[in-house]
């Protein structure tokens, strides 16, 4: 029959066909194409709307994920993004019942999806003796097999076996195809990426009493052009070499940023004064790092990176969601604070500036998931674990601990945060223009919206007028923006509005920061907006806005609180010879934390060392004032 | 797959074949020493390769060693291969079966579809090219947060409103951020914006003309229905590309289940496994 006639001359065409190298891989040929025009999508807004995303989310195709069995594909993952139903390892089927805009899978570079691989009885990888221990029914064996993955990237030192670039290649190709085929132009946005996974291995001794820092990054690709083969920490540890590449990509014509996350987790890497090799920051250092990590990301399931009480001591809202560990096989020693918080990088880059003529951190910010389950567990009342079978239930969560489980931090986990941007439309051009030009903000998880501009001739803007947002943006800069310098304090638009399913909003704060003549650096914190007609008394403090929280119901109600908080403000203490930065924080009324619905589920009452009430929140970029 | 018949590829190959198997009965004797050809795409390939990697094209020097590498590669291979040495490897194995199954899938990507051929193909998948039934109207909004009776401002709203069409509309509420008119949106799309429980409400048999108010997180929207359309399937023209697409992924899929089934009868399995 024909087809077999054509079977034996598939040799044929073997060999008049051009060498495979030169072969572009197969990726969604025809819905990308048609993408390419200029033509604007349902929703196109010049006023830009804010859309809301994750960045950061792992598959079974990361080496960690797998061994806690999430055996749910990158496929998964954005099908569960688009509001999908998709499968647990122990908590059933799992859905997000508001589908998110935007997402990126970003599985671990190191080992990617070589685990599932192993499981394929096809692949050559399933014959190897780690396969079997990997697949090992025996929990103690494949954790122990888990634990030489964990050395082996705490050492740097790959297992040569399971990084064969032909491995890696396969793979990468087809994450790369399935992100193309989920990006669909005005309905829901997908960037190609992955995460590189430093983790320098930190103190001295036996194994037991090492433990490792978090240096992780994400990539993330624009989407025309992506590299052959990603850059892991197997190739360095080093986020220098991680940009030095980046620049090489580049020159390519590739479009690619980098996102660092937990820095709370960093021991005082991340924003050290120092470089990874050791050298003072220079300007050569400075520039190359802020050219290739616009955006951080500063909240997400393993914590905030924002501020820590002994960093921010007179800040009454900076002891939130903390989670100072590090990684370690055991009990994990404390993140040193220093070195490990956006704000005191913020303050820091003004002195560097001022310095060296170069910000590092000039970055504005996001939040995410780092969600392992191939989904993000955003919502509290429908939490449901950051990895696999560790936290999958309210049972391991909650009570693991008190029978001598080894993973009790997971009660400190916080529930998944968002990205949010202001895009004209939900496309990768628009969405990755946002995070190139910084205007972000990051939430906690509620889809709380929040612009900011800063500018001349804005005291009079009515909010009441539809056209204010036009105003704001012909006399203004909005977040992520330098301002150049002024003669007397630029007016601050300042919004905010609630998440439409969610709870009310308590107030918008602006944080100052500042660097004096002397080279000082200060910090100040202004509340601009509030909800309930409360007073400011005459040191500028707002009584708390109460608490609906009904704690052994887990529920709340929105009888305080605004829907919407607006203000123009000025800065009573501007100076317009020093160089400044404002960011808006803006925070939601009480509300139950996750464990309160564990709590409830279960039955018993919250451990002592949980707080039954939280105050999410959202985080703009900043606004930098250069004079 | 009977159209295959009729594709010149198809003879293309035929005659190919023919070439093919003529060329390995004539070179069968051939001289001891072995020709290693170095040609001149081979030469351009490894400049390519090179700069792409390091972003400048290589030395003179540099390029010699390319070439040095290369030609040993290819003697390498071709010792390798007269020792057998790619029996059994699983690897390579793997890797045949992956270029195999890449062909095949070109192979498909080769026949394009008539218009004809679309349309049928259309027409037995039309289920895939439904519009979401979609609305089209203005929301009057009333903000909690500005007025001491919200339910008494909202009915005296509606009841103000709902003699007038939207042309004549004088008061138009409070400000929101989201747009007074909402042209075209599907349920997703409402949700997205005003909340589930609003796009539930608000695709509750609706009726053109004044719907009532209907509540969101954001307080209450005195509501007006311009516009209904119903859930249709979206003209084979306007879909073109989309068919296009499924056209070939179903087709790439059927070709390689066909062509493994065919592939399949030319080898009889003897199972002494036990």
């Amino acid at each position: 029959m024909r087809l077999s006639i054509i079977g034996s001359c598939l040799a044929l065409l073997l060999l008049l066909s051009c060498s495979e190298q030169q072969k572009p891989a197969p990726t969604a040929k025809a819905k990308e194409t048609a993408n390419s025009s200029e033509a604007t999508t349902a929703g196109y807004n010049k006023n830009r709307n804010a859309y809301f995303g994750d960045l950061h989310v792992h598959s079974s195709w990361s080496f960690d994920a797998f061994i806690y069995n999430v055996r749910t594909s990158p496929e998964d993952a954005y099908r569960f993004g688009k509001g999908e139903m998709i499968q647990h390892p122990i908590a059933g089927d799992i859905q997000n019942t508001r589908p998110l805009d935007f997402m990126s899978v970003t599985d671990h570079a190191e080992y990617m999806g070589v685990m599932m691989q192993m499981l394929d009885k096809e692949s050559p990888l399933a014959k190897l003796e780690f396969a079997k221990k990997i697949k090992s029914e025996d929990r103690a064996v494949s954790l122990e097999a888990f634990g030489d993955v964990g050395r082996s990237l705490a050492r740097n030192e790959p297992m040569t076996d399971l990084t064969e670039k032909e491995v890696i290649s396969d793979t990468w190709q087809k994450q790369i195809e399935i992100a193309n085929r989920h990006n669909e132009p005005g309905k829901f946005t997908t960037f190609p990426a992955y995460e590189w996974t430093s983790s320098p291995t930190q103190g001295s001794g036996p194994q037991t009493e090492l433990y490792a820092a978090n240096m992780h990054r994400n990539v993330i690709y624009r989407g025309d052009k992506i590299s052959d083969i990603p850059f892991s920490s197997f190739d360095s540890q080093d986020p220098e070499q991680l940009w030095k590449w980046m620049e090489k990509e580049k020159a390519k014509g590739i479009d690619l940023i980098a996102i660092p996350h937990n820095a709370n987790m960093s021991d005082g890497l991340m924003y050290d004064s120092k470089t990874y090799d050791g050298r003072p920051i220079d300007a050569a250092y400075a520039q190359l790092r802020i050219d290739n990590e616009p955006i951080n990301e500063v909240v997400q399931i393993k914590g905030q990176s924002m501020s820590h009480p002994l960093l921010n001591p007179n800040d009454e809202f900076a002891d939130y969601e903390l989670y100072a560990y590090t990684f370690a096989v055991g009990v994990p020693p404390a993140s040193k604070p220093q070195g490990s918080y956006v704000r005191e990088a913020y303050e820091q880059g003004l002195a560097y500036k001022k310095e060296l003529g170069v910000n590092p951190y000039e970055f504005g910010v996001i939040g995410s998931s780092d969600g392992h389950n191939s989904a993000g567990p955003v919502q509290e009342d429908r939490y449901f674990g950051k990895l696999g079978v560790i936290d999958g239930s309210p049972e391991v969560r909650l009570q693991a601990g008190e029978r001598g489980g080894r993973f009790l931090r997971s009660r400190y986990m916080s529930a998944a945060g968002l990205a949010g941007v202001w895009a004209e439309e939900n496309t990768r051009s628009s969405i990755y223009s946002s995070l190139k030009r910084k205007e972000t903000f990051a939430t906690s998880g509620p889809r709380i919206a929040v612009r900011f501009f800063m500018g001349d001739n804005l005291e009079n803007l009515n909010f009441d007028d539809e056209s204010w947002i036009d105003k704001a943006y012909a006399s203004g800069v909005p977040m992520g923006s330098r301002l150049e310098s002024q003669k007397e304090s630029p007016d601050f638009v300042v919004w905010a509005s609630k998440d439409v399913e969610g709870a009310n909003l308590d107030r918008i704060q602006i944080i100052k920061q500042w660097i004096d003549k002397d080279g000082q650096t200060h910090e100040k914190i202004f509340n601009v907006a509030w909800s309930d007609d409360r007073i400011k008394d005459n040191k500028g403090g707002i009584t708390a806005v109460g608490n609906t929280v009904d704690v052994p119901d887990a529920s709340y109600t929105n009888t305080i609180g605004d829907i919407t908080l607006s203000a123009v403000w000025q800065d009573p203490d501007f100076d317009s010879s020093q160089s400044a930065l404002y960011l808006l924080r803006v925070l939601e009324i009480p509300t139950p934390r996750w464990t309160t619905y564990d709590a409830k589920a279960l039955g018993i009452t919250i451990p002592d060392d949980l707080d039954a009430t939280t105050q999410e929140r959202a985080w703009s970029s900043p606004i930098w004032y250069q004079p | 797959m009977s159209r295959l018949l009729k594709e010149p590829i198809f003879y293309f190959l035929l005659i190919g074949c023919f070439i093919f198997l003529l060329d390995n009965l004539i070179n069968d004797n051939e001289e001891d020493r072995e020709d290693i050809i170095v040609t001149t795409e081979d030469r351009e390939r490894l400049i390519a390769q090179y700069t792409q990697n390091w972003g400048e094209p290589p030395s003179q020097e540099t390029l010699d060693k390319l070439i040095q590498e290369y030609i040993d590669s290819e003697i390498y291979y071709k010792e390798a291969l007269k020792l057998n040495l790619d029996h059994n490897d699983e690897i390579i194995k793997r890797r045949l079966r992956q270029k195999y199954e890449f062909v095949a899938e070109d192979l498909a990507d080769i026949v394009d579809p008539t218009t004809e051929e679309l349309e049928a193909f259309y027409k037995d998948n039309v289920d895939r090219y439904l519009s979401p039934a979609r609305l089209s109207f203005h929301h009057y909004y009333i903000n909690p947060d500005k007025h001491k009776d919200v339910d008494g401002r909202a009915s005296r709203l509606f009841d103000r409103l709902s003699s007038l069409t939207p042309e004549r509309i004088d008061d138009r509420g409070d400000n929101g951020h989201i747009p007074t008119a909402q042209t075209q949106v599907g349920e997703k799309e409402i949700s997205r914006v005003f909340g589930a429980a609003f796009a539930e409400e608000m695709f509750k048999q609706p009726v053109v003309g004044w719907k009532g108010i209907v509540g969101s997180g954001y307080g209450l929207h005195v509501i007006y229905i311009d516009d209904i359309e119903q859930q249709m399937t979206r003209p084979f023209e306007e879909v073109r590309d989309d068919v296009m697409v499924d056209w070939q992924t179903d087709n790439r899929a059927l070709f390689k289940q066909e062509l493994i089934k065919s592939v399949r009868d030319q080898y009889k399995v003897i199972r002494q496994d036990g």
